[in-house]
């Protein structure tokens, strides 16, 4: 199966998924019962990202699902912990993001991935994929295995064995599930139109 | 973007996805950790399976990484247990999400719990003709085209969005992605590790 993606068309795929605003209005910070604000705290510490002056917007909308959000927040955490190292993580994610064509996500990842030295050239090779020069063997199978997983949901034999050649069986288990995870991100956050805070230009963020 | 939908022929992606041994096996009894030891203890009390049964083989080999597992579990219980979509809706999600996804472990698993919930065999084969098949109620077909749009454009389009939203409130239209895409997440899962069907199921051609 191909999957395209929306790279000769931002402008449209911006405009489909967040032109017109949320679906779901957020919860203003005031609205936000104390113990919501405690969990949304705990949550961002527990990912290194310190306690927010404001909570954002897609967390201030999922928290009027408080099981959900809790549930699908501790997939999160543990990820972002996970036995994979961030860098390869977010190579993933990225990849993730641009192929769902989901500016809230891709536009945070280019921020998150530089923290964990993925470099801008390294962004802007991650539009073009796999299949561009310059990535080790096994970046390309990781991002190679994100175009499988998103195309014919499974990861190739050739693609799982480079994979197996650097990582043990732990990670190669959360491999699958680590990018269905962001999938899942993709879906809801396109879905309700999460918007990127007013400074993130989303899918053109380079 | 084209579905894969139908998977050409269940028997060739069956047989792509299970015709080889799973790429990491199982842990026997004897190789569980104290905690993973802890987790079948819970599992069986939750599931029935007798203090010495079988855990199934999916849960075995998550066992080989209990944070992962752990979460899984927690949202899995939590889309199952706490969640607002019906049973009933949330089955027929997850076997569309399931034969979309030429998923042999979750399809044949779902086409059992979809007929204790009284699906009947009409709508499993209805399921794999998707939402524009005649039959469906607006609600359904909507949920149906809901899940493959997200798989293939990774959105709801406003039509379905604005056909679901005539029945369901906030808290069931936030869930529908998610729930879809949890499912999405476990048919990557277990179709990359290759786990094999529970007692001999014979994948996507179970009805």
């Amino acid at each position: 199966m191909e999957l395209k993606g929306y790279g000769d068309r931002l402008a449209e795929r911006t405009a489909q998924v967040v032109g017109e605003g949320p679906k779901i209005a957020a919860l203003a910070d005031s609205e936000m019962a104390s113990e919501t604000r405690a969990l949304v705290d705990k949550i961002r510490l527990s990912a290194g990202a310190g306690t927010a002056a404001e909570v954002p917007e897609y967390m201030r909308t999922m928290v009027k699902h408080p099981d959900l959000f809790r549930a699908q927040m501790e997939m999160g955490t543990v990820l972002f912990k996970g036995l994979i190292s961030p860098r390869e993580r977010e190579l993933a994610v990225l990849r993730i993001g641009w192929l769902a064509g989901a500016p809230y996500e891709w536009g945070e990842h280019v921020k998150i991935s530089q923290r964990y030295g993925v470099s801008r050239e390294e962004i802007a090779r991650v539009q073009q994929g796999s299949s561009a020069p310059g990535w080790s063997e096994h970046d390309a199978a990781i991002l190679r295995g994100v175009e499988e997983l998103m195309s014919d949901y499974a990861v190739s034999d050739a693609t799982w064995d480079i994979l197996a050649k650097t990582w043990d069986e732990a990670q190669l288990l959360e491999y699958p599930s680590m990018v269905g995870q962001y999938v899942v991100t993709a879906f809801i956050q396109n879905s309700i139109r999460s918007r990127p805070a007013p400074e993130n230009p989303g899918l053109s963020h380079s | 973007m084209q579905l894969l939908g139908g998977a050409a022929s269940d028997v060739s992606r069956d047989e792509e996805v299970n015709g080889k041994p799973p790429r990491i096996a199982p842990l026997r009894e004897d190789e569980l950790s104290p905690e993973a030891a802890e987790y079948c203890k819970w599992l069986r009390g939750a599931m029935g399976i007798p203090e010495t049964g079988l855990i199934p083989g999916v849960t075995a080999t998550m066992l080989r990484h209990m944070d992962l597992n752990d979460a899984q579990t927690t949202i899995g219980v939590m889309l199952t247990s706490k969640g607002k979509i019906s049973p009933r809706e949330r089955e027929l999600a997850v076997l569309r999400g399931g034969w979309i996804t030429g998923a042999p472990f979750e399809w044949s698993e779902h086409v059992v719990i979809a007929k204790r919930l009284g699906i009947s065999a009409e709508e499993i084969e209805r399921i794999i003709e998707g939402g524009a098949a005649p039959g469906w109620s607006a609600h359904e077909a909507a949920l149906l085209t809901g899940v493959d749009e997200l798989l293939s454009r990774f959105m709801i389009s406003d039509e379905t969005w604005a056909t679901l939203a005539q029945s369901w409130d906030q808290q069931q239209l936030m869930e529908f992605p998610i729930l879809v895409g949890v499912y999405a997440a476990t048919a990557m899962q277990q179709n990359s590790l290759r786990v094999t069907t529970e007692g001999g199921k014979p994948g996507l051609t179970s009805r």
